[in-house]
C-alpha cells in the first residue's frame, strides 16, 4: 500500500512536471526519453516476433523443399538444408500425371478469361448504373447488391445441377436434357463467377466520382456513351479498374471448391486441384510436396508484392474479398 | 396502330430503354442465372430425390431427414447434421472473436507511427493472399505427427508428441488432464470443446485471416482524429481508458463490419478444412477424424460429391445454411449495431 502510494505520488509529480519539463532538471527528461525508447524497442520486438510467426510456415515450406528425402525426415529437423536440392523443383514440376505445366495453363486460362469477362460486364453495368437514366435504375442496383448476401456455399449445389442443364451444350437438347451440359468444361468453371456485384459496385462508385461536366463536354462533340466510357471514364478511373482486375485474378487463381465440383478431368483442372491430387499421390514425399507447394504459392505472392499498395487500398475501401 | 415516332422520341426511347438494357444485359442474365435463380432451384431440388437428375418427388422428406440427423443416434452421439452444427458453432466462436481481438492489438501497435510499417503490414498480410491449398499444406507439414516441426518443438521441451490433425479428442478434457484435473464423461459434448484437430484448423484459420482484419482495423484507426486522442491524454486518460473510451468506440463501425464479414465467411468454411484434413496424404478425408471437423459446408460437400444420389439432401442442407446465415446476419445487425458508434 505504502509503496503504491509513493509510486503514485511519483507518477503524479512527474506528470505535473511535464509541462515544465524543458526548464526542469535534465535527468528526469532523460529518464522519460529512456523509458519511451525502451517502450519503442519492446514494441518493435513484439511486432517482429509476430511477423516471424506469420512468415515461419513459408520459410519452413521453402527450406523443406530444398532438402533431400533423408534430410526432410530427420528428427530433430535441420533449420536450413545442408545442400540445397534445386532439382526437387524440376522433379515436382514433372511429377503429377499430366505435369504441373498443364495445371498452370488451365489456371491461367480460367483466370485471364474469367477476369476479362468480369471486367467487361462490370464496366458496362457500372456505367449504366452510374450514368444512364432509366426506370428501375435504383431498384436493379439494389438487387445486384443483394446478390452479395447469397453465400457461395448455398449456390454450389444448384449451380452444379444448373450447368449440367444448359441447353445445346455437352450433348444437351434444346430443353437441357440428355447430355452433361457445361459440366467438366472450362466454360462451366468460368461462367458462374463472371458477374460480380463487388466489381460493379466498386466501378460504379468510381464512375460517379467523375464530374458530369466531362460528359456534357464530350456530348457537345457528339460522342456516344460507348466512346465516353472507353476514352474518358476508364482512363480516369484506372485505380478502380486495376483493383477489380487484381481481385478477380487472385480469386480465380486460388479457387478450389467450385472447380472441384464442376470438373472431373485432370486435364482441365486448375493448379490448386493439381496440388491437392499431387499431395494425395506423393504425400509422403514432403520435400517434393513442399517444392510443388512453393511453386503454386510463389506466383501469387510475387504478384501481390508488386501491387500490394493498390490491393490494400482497394480492400480497405470496400472490405470484401473476391 | 400506326405510330409515327418523331426522330427525337425514337432517340429518347433508345437512350432510356434499349441502351441501358444492352449495357446491363450480360450482368443481369449472368447474375439472374447463376446467383438468384440457384436459390429457387435449390429450394426445388431439395424437394426431390435427386441423383445426377431428378428421380422422385418426395416433398419435405429431405427436411425431415435433417431433423432426424439433428438428434442423437442410438449411442447418444449427435447425428451428422447435429454434429456439423456443433462443429460449425465451435469454429465460428473460436475463430471470429480471437481473430478480431488479436488483429486489434496488432493494428494498434502498427498504428503507433512505427518505421517499416509497409513491410510489417505485408508480413501479416501474406498468409491471407496465399492460396488456402498451399498455405494449408505447409501447415499439414508443420503438424506432421512423425517429423513435423510442432512435435520436434514439443520434444525439445520434453513434452509428449501430439497427433494434431489426426486427434479426435476434445481439447478441454485434454487440457484439464494436463493440469491434473479430472473430467466427467457425463458432461455434455459442447462443454468438452472442439477436437484437437479442429483446434489446429482454427489456429490455421486465425493465422490465415489475421492480415485481412489487421488491414481493415488499421484503416479504421488512421481515420481517428489525433486531436481527440491528444485531448484525452491531456485529461490524464491511461492507456486502458484510451482503448475502451476512445479507440474502440471510434473504430466500432469498422469492428462491426469485420464481425459481420468474418462471421459469414467462417460459417462457410470449407477450403481450410478440406485441405488440412484430407491433404498431405495422411488425413482420412474432409471432416476427419471421426467427423470432428465436419462443418456444415463440408457435410454439403460430402453429400454432393462423395455420396451418389443425395444431391436433393445436399440442396436441403444448402437451404439450411442460407437461412442460418441470413438469421445470424440479421441478429448481428439488431444487437451489435445498437452498440456501434456512428459519427
Amino acid at each position: 500500500m505504502a509503496i503504491q502510494s509513493i509510486a503514485r505520488d511519483q507518477r503524479d509529480s512527474t506528470d505535473s512536471s511535464k509541462p515544465a519539463a524543458r526548464t526542469s532538471t535534465p535527468s528526469s527528461d532523460e529518464l522519460g526519453r529512456w523509458r519511451r525508447r525502451a517502450g519503442r524497442v519492446i514494441l518493435y520486438l513484439l511486432l517482429a516476433a509476430g511477423a516471424a510467426i506469420m512468415l515461419f510456415p513459408f520459410f519452413w515450406m521453402v527450406s523443406s523443399s530444398l532438402k533431400t528425402f533423408q534430410e526432410v525426415n530427420l528428427s530433430p529437423p535441420t533449420l536450413f538444408p545442408a545442400d540445397p536440392q534445386w532439382s526437387n523443383y524440376a522433379d515436382a514440376w514433372t511429377a503429377p500425371p499430366s505435369g504441373f505445366a498443364r495445371y498452370f495453363l488451365n489456371s491461367l486460362l480460367v483466370a485471364v478469361v474469367g477476369t476479362s469477362l468480369q471486367l467487361f460486364t462490370g464496366l458496362t453495368a457500372a456505367y449504366a448504373f452510374a450514368r444512364m437514366k432509366f426506370r428501375f435504375n435504383n431498384l436493379l442496383f439494389v438487387i445486384v447488391l443483394a446478390t452479395m448476401m447469397i453465400p457461395f456455399e448455398a449456390k454450389i449445389v444448384p449451380n452444379y445441377v444448373l450447368i449440367r442443364q444448359i441447353p445445346l451444350t455437352g450433348g444437351n437438347d434444346l430443353l437441357g436434357a440428355g447430355g452433361s451440359g457445361l459440366y467438366d468444361t472450362y466454360a462451366g468453371m468460368i461462367l458462374p463467377g463472371v458477374a460480380s456485384a463487388f466489381a460493379i459496385f466498386l466501378l460504379r462508385q468510381a464512375f460517379m466520382a467523375i464530374p458530369r461536366d466531362y460528359w456534357d463536354a464530350v456530348r457537345m462533340d457528339g460522342a456516344s456513351h460507348w466512346t465516353f466510357l472507353w476514352r474518358v471514364l476508364i482512363p480516369m478511373t484506372m485505380p478502380a479498374v486495376l483493383t477489380v482486375v487484381l481481385f478477380g485474378f487472385l480469386a480465380r487463381w486460388n479457387e478450389l471448391l467450385w472447380p472441384l465440383i464442376a470438373t472431373q478431368s485432370e486435364s482441365i483442372r486448375p493448379v490448386q486441384l493439381g496440388l491437392m491430387s499431387f499431395s494425395g499421390d506423393e504425400g509422403s514425399l514432403y520435400h517434393l510436396l513442399m517444392a510443388a507447394t512453393t511453386l503454386v504459392a510463389i506466383p501469387g505472392i510475387i504478384f501481390f508484392l508488386f501491387v500490394q499498395r493498390r490491393f490494400i487500398e482497394g480492400l480497405t475501401a470496400f472490405g470484401v474479398k473476391g | 396502330m400506326a405510330v409515327d415516332l418523331s426522330i427525337r422520341a425514337r432517340r429518347r426511347r433508345m437512350e432510356r430503354i434499349w441502351l441501358p438494357a444492352l449495357y446491363l444485359a450480360p450482368t443481369l442474365v449472368l447474375l439472374g442465372l447463376f446467383d438468384i435463380y440457384p436459390i429457387f432451384l435449390s429450394a426445388w431440388i431439395s424437394l426431390w430425390r435427386w441423383g445426377i437428375k431428378a428421380e422422385e418427388f418426395i416433398g419435405f422428406d429431405n427436411y425431415t431427414r435433417i431433423f432426424e440427423e439433428l438428434g442423437s443416434k442410438p449411442g447418444g452421439a449427435p447425428g451428422e447434421v447435429g454434429q456439423s452444427l456443433l462443429v460449425t458453432a465451435f469454429y465460428v466462436l473460436g475463430t471470429v472473436p480471437a481473430t478480431i481481438a488479436i488483429a486489434f492489438v496488432i493494428a494498434n501497435m502498427l498504428n503507433a507511427r512505427v518505421r517499416f510499417l509497409a513491410p510489417l503490414r505485408t508480413a501479416y498480410f501474406i498468409p491471407y493472399i496465399t492460396s488456402t491449398v498451399a498455405a494449408g499444406l505447409a501447415f499439414v507439414w508443420l503438424l506432421n505427427p512423425q517429423v513435423g516441426v510442432a512435435n520436434a518443438t514439443l520434444k525439445a521441451f520434453g513434452l509428449p508428441a501430439q497427433q494434431w490433425l489426426l486427434d479426435p479428442e476434445p481439447v478441454v478434457p485434454k487440457l484439464f488432464s494436463i493440469a491434473g484435473i479430472g473430467w466427467s464423461d457425463q458432461l455434455p459434448a459442447f462443454l468438452a470443446g472442439p477436437s484437437v484437430a479442429l483446434t489446429c484448423v482454427m489456429v490455421f484459420s486465425i493465422w490465415n485471416t489475421l492480415g485481412f482484419a489487421v488491414v481493415i482495423i488499421l484503416a479504421g484507426l488512421t481515420t481517428i482524429d489525433t486531436q481527440v486522442k491528444e485531448a484525452a491524454r491531456m485529461d490524464g486518460a491511461n492507456s486502458w481508458q484510451m482503448a475502451t473510451r476512445i479507440t474502440i468506440p471510434l473504430v466500432s463501425p469498422t469492428l462491426f463490419f469485420l464481425l459481420v464479414v468474418s462471421t459469414i465467411r467462417s460459417f462457410q468454411s470449407f477450403n481450410e478444412i478440406f485441405v488440412l484434413t484430407s491433404g498431405g496424404g495422411y488425413g482420412a478425408g474432409a471432416g476427419s477424424p471421426l467427423d470432428t471437423t465436419l462443418t456444415l459446408p463440408v457435410l454439403i460437400f460430402r453429400h454432393l460429391y462423395e455420396r451418389p444420389g443425395s444431391v436433393g439432401f445436399a440442396a436441403a442442407l444448402s437451404m439450411l445454411l442460407f437461412v442460418l446465415l441470413l438469421g445470424v446476419t440479421l441478429l448481428q445487425f439488431r444487437f451489435a449495431e445498437r452498440r456501434v458508434h456512428y459519427d
